[in-house]
């Protein structure tokens, strides 16, 4: 069986907020007036408005819905209800034979997965002619997408940047769009990234003039890709948006290690739901960055806990640069967790964020572990200070740097943070051994 | 030098407005943007390649900045005091989203000489400094012995005034609202000086003002402030002011004001057994107006001379009827409410609620158990008061529990009192407030109540939302409750 999802991942699968409360009020034994499992899922009646009560069921091993009510949401409310209850109470449910109407469910699931692994393993093997052929046409139209973002770019300087920050976002929107029709969706990511820059701060010149070069040095190494060594053409060409998949990822090397979680950040941008997890090897003292991707009904994010170590081979990505993106092959959680390796100050920090520039000169927040560092400065203008009088400027919320006060009293503390030649950004920190985030 | 400002200076103009020339640059560097300008095909490549290439190296070549003239935040002292254990702490952030039960935390907490972690202290400070929070005085008070140095080092981190200090000091530049909170709290803790404040400002205050700011002087009430509210009774220039002044001074058994009263109202009235209440007619007096006595009844139906004696026995406290019937206070407030005086007109929750009687309301309510619905009497009873009263199998439309029937002590309610409040409550298909109820009840409803209410709510359908989210709701409070006084059990 698989084990028991938490409260937080079932109500990751609720469709919207409504579904999400309703689901809560029928997490309650009084609701049901069936309550059963076995180790393939669980069941129950639920008393609604009707005569009869709606026959709800959860597949437990890979979790999906089935529900007699009419409602047109998925997963509904008594399924979201079920699946909760069982989090919290367990014991509620008794060890049953499924009926009839589970055991049917079930088999035309297991049925139609069986096929699908079928057809998997009947496929016709890949066709390398038609293969290339699809290549060369993606990569023809990117090649067109780049010619018009570049006499777009160019337009663009030739009249000044002074006047973006008042038509940012018509400006880069429209072009972004035509990336992604150009198949070109690193690009456009790169434009809405753009984008959404604060304009109101005095360092918009700076950056923006920044990101419009390293976005023409990416056009430009894309043109001139067979000129460049493996790795780089592998860099440029995930950096432009074209996809590795899964399999090749995971057939790469693998890093053996135990991973510290070191921060998650969460971010909802319209239906779609992006946890990315930063991770430190133990052994390795490598970086690694994953990505998950959920969609409402969908449970993907693997519940890592910030501050939490894994056990497992993590397996890179292709490309260059000291901190990339990973998959794990399987991860066990490790009862003991442990205090990743620092940089004894800031100057020490300094020459690891140059290390990984000069490795990947495209790489953006760069992730830098300091010890010994303590907040100084006033109102916003905030910095990270060591004890040989070398400051950074950090960029943190109000919020945070409370928090930080509240948490250190103004005392000396560990960091994780990610760097960029502006500002660094802290993302967790630790207090005595103590974890925060 | 900086590298990359010709290249931002360019960019911002326009390469049609504002031709490109690299300032001294390193030599490598130098070379590199040469080599770029040569081959490049157009002024724009050319600048964006070389924007490539100056923040690559400037990026490159970064170094931490001096620290020399960046001000230090000083560290926070050490405490005197241990922290709370994990699992209170953890109870604290638990209630960080309630107000009632988070006050009712503080107050068992204050006695344990503990603190709060410090990781927890930002959000708590927030919300007791929080305007539109009614409970923050009180919060601000319990906090500030729980938050220990820490969280008195944070307060001007996050833009507020040390703990204590805004009474005193803010009271000039205070709003009318935060005045009534600064009073209010001044007046339980310094009594005098709240006085002393409100005397400073009264003349510029307009009428409403001075006549909600006076009404706090309800608070420990004392002889000492008979001489200010005796002035105001007599020379304020609002009439509703007076009044306010003069039911204050009624508060008061040994006041002159009530002494005159008494005096008058036992000179007129008469009460006997088999023929009833009789009375002297009075004379209306000039200091009868003085005292603040109407001389014409509002109601045409009434006699200006009924009313004259009405109005003085709605200001006289139970001792008077003692005296007046000759007999213990439970037999003339028993006596009172069967045979009252100007029937048709007299209002006896009036006095009673003015003198803030507790034993003279749980007489009443004893005798006439209908008074039940003139919602300040209840209000006034202690919990083992309200365990002897006869109350009400049903009530319909008790949709809302009147704040005022919440014992300011804080005392658990009776299981008899408690139950029928859940009954009266359940027996709507629509509750009001649904939360601040649900709360608020879970501090004061006897214990056997939860496994009551949780009963109910396998019985309630979908039609009756309310009642399922109260049922849900103070069935979870009342567990947080539990959770509070285990944690912090004053015995250990």
């Amino acid at each position: 069986m698989q084990n028991k999802l938490t409260e937080e991942q079932i109500l990751q699968l609720a469709p919207d907020d409504s579904s999400i409360k309703a689901g809560k009020g029928l997490a309650t034994g009084s609701k049901w007036v069936l309550l059963e499992c076995n180790e393939r899922a669980i069941w129950g009646h639920c008393q609604g408005s009707g005569k009869n009560p709606y026959q709800t069921a959860v597949d437990l091993n890979n979790i999906a819905f089935k529900c007699s009510c009419p409602s047109r949401k998925f997963p509904c409310k008594h399924g979201l209800g079920l699946l909760l209850l069982y989090a919290k109470q367990a014991d509620r449910f008794q060890q049953s034979e499924e009926p009839e109407w589970v055991t049917s469910w079930l088999s035309k699931r297991m049925e139609k997965a069986e096929k699908k692994e079928q057809k998997a393993k009947n496929d016709t093997p890949v066709d390398e002619a038609a293969q290339a052929k699809r290549q060369a046409q993606r990569h023809q139209k990117i090649l067109n997408g780049i010619a018009d973002l570049e006499i777009w770019m160019k337009d663009l300087l030739r009249n000044g940047l002074l006047n973006i920050p008042e038509r940012a976002y018509t400006l880069f929107d429209n072009m972004a769009r035509r990336m992604v029709d150009a198949q070109a969706p690193g690009l456009a990511t790169r434009l809405r990234s753009i984008q959404e820059m604060n304009f109101s701060t005095e360092r918009w010149k700076s950056e923006l003039t920044d990101r419009l070069g390293k976005l023409y040095l990416l056009i430009r190494s894309y043109r001139h890709l067979d000129r460049l060594p493996e790795a780089w053409q592998d860099e440029i060409r995930t950096q432009i948006g074209y996809p590795q998949s899964k399999e090749s990822v995971l057939a790469g090397e693998a890093v053996a290690d135990r991973w510290l979680v070191l921060h998650k950040r969460s971010q909802k941008i319209n239906d779609l739901h992006t946890d990315t997890y930063w991770f430190y090897g133990e052994q390795s003292g490598r970086f690694a960055v994953c990505l998950h991707f959920a969609v409402p009904g969908n449970l993907s994010d693997p519940g890592w806990i910030p501050g939490g170590t894994y056990s497992g081979e993590l397996c890179f990505y292709r490309g260059t640069g000291l901190c990339r993106r990973a998959l794990f092959k399987e991860t066990t959680l490790s009862p003991e967790s442990f205090i990743p390796t620092f940089c004894n100050d800031l100057q020490t920090a300094a020459a690891h964020y140059r290390r990984a520039i000069q490795e990947n000169p495209l790489s953006e927040d760069i992730p830098v572990l300091v010890t010994n560092v303590v907040l100084s400065g006033q109102g916003s203008q905030l910095c990270l200070t060591d004890e040989n009088a070398h400051s950074v400027t950090l960029q943190i919320s109000e919020e945070t740097k409370i928090d930080l006060l509240a948490i250190t009293g103004g005392k000396p503390f560990s960091a994780f943070l990610l760097a960029n030649a502006d500002y660094w950004e802290l993302k967790s920190m630790w207090y005595q051994t103590v974890y925060h985030t | 030098m900086n590298a990359t400002e010709p290249v931002i200076q360019t960019a911002l103009l326009g390469t049609a407005n504002k031709e490109f020339v690299p300032g001294e640059l390193p030599e490598a560097l130098a070379t590199l943007i040469r080599k770029i300008q040569e081959i490049s095909e157009d002024p724009e490549s050319a600048l964006y390649q070389t924007a490539a290439a100056t923040f690559a190296y400037r990026r490159a070549g970064w170094e931490p900045l001096s620290a020399k003239d960046i001000p230090p935040i000083q560290a926070a002292p050490e405490e005197n005091l241990p922290y709370f254990d994990s699992e209170q702490n953890a109870l604290f952030a638990r209630l960080e989203s309630t107000s009632y039960l988070l006050l009712h935390a503080y107050r068992k907490a204050v006695a344990s000489r503990r603190l709060i972690v410090p990781e927890l202290l930002p959000p708590l400070i927030r919300r007791a400094f929080d305007r539109n929070n009614p409970n923050r005085n009180a919060e601000q008070a319990l906090l500030a012995r729980l938050a220990g140095n820490r969280g008195c080092w944070l307060l001007p981190h996050l833009g507020f005034t040390p703990w204590g200090k805004m009474e005193t000091e803010a009271w000039d530049t205070a709003s009318h609202n935060e005045r009534k909170e600064i009073l209010r709290q001044c007046r339980h803790e310094h009594p005098a000086q709240a006085l002393e404040m409100l005397r400073n400002e009264w003349k510029s205050e307009s009428a409403v003002h001075r006549d909600e700011l006076l009404g706090y002087l309800r608070i420990n009430l004392s002889k000492a402030d008979e001489t200010f509210l005796q002035e105001v009774a007599e020379s304020d220039r609002s009439s509703t002011v007076k009044e306010t002044a003069r039911n204050l001074l009624c508060r008061m058994p040994e006041s002159e004001l009530v002494k005159r009263y008494c005096e008058w109202l036992q000179e007129h009235l008469r009460y006997n057994a088999l023929t009833g209440w009789s009375y002297k007619k009075p004379a209306y007096t000039p200091e009868m107006k003085k005292f603040g006595l109407e001389e014409v009844s509002p109601n045409k139906k009434e006699k200006d001379e009924e009313y004259l004696l009405r109005q003085l026995a709605q200001r006289v406290p139970l001792t008077f009827w003692c005296k007046f019937f000759g007999c213990d206070a439970e037999q003339a407030a028993r006596r009172l409410t069967r045979h009252q005086p100007f029937r048709k007109f007299f209002n006896l929750q009036e006095p009673i609620v003015n003198f803030s009687d507790s034993q003279w309301a749980c007489y009443t309510l004893k005798e006439d158990p209908s008074y039940i619905r003139q919602e300040a009497l209840v209000g006034l009873l202690t919990p083992a008061q309200r365990e002897e009263i006869a109350l009400p199998e049903k009530w319909e439309n008790f949709n809302f529990i009147p704040t005022s029937w919440f014992n300011e002590d804080g005392k658990t309610w009776g299981p008899r009192f408690s139950e029928h409040i859940v009954s009266w409550l359940l027996q709507n298909r629509y509750l009001y407030y649904v939360n601040d109820t649900a709360e608020h009840l879970a501090l004061y409803l006897d214990p056997s109540q939860q496994s009551r209410i949780e009963q109910h709510l396998s019985a309630i359908t979908d039609e009756a939302p309310s009642i399922l989210e109260f049922c849900t709701k103070t069935s979870e409070y009342m567990s947080l409750k539990t959770a509070i006084d285990t944690l912090f059990n004053d015995n250990q």
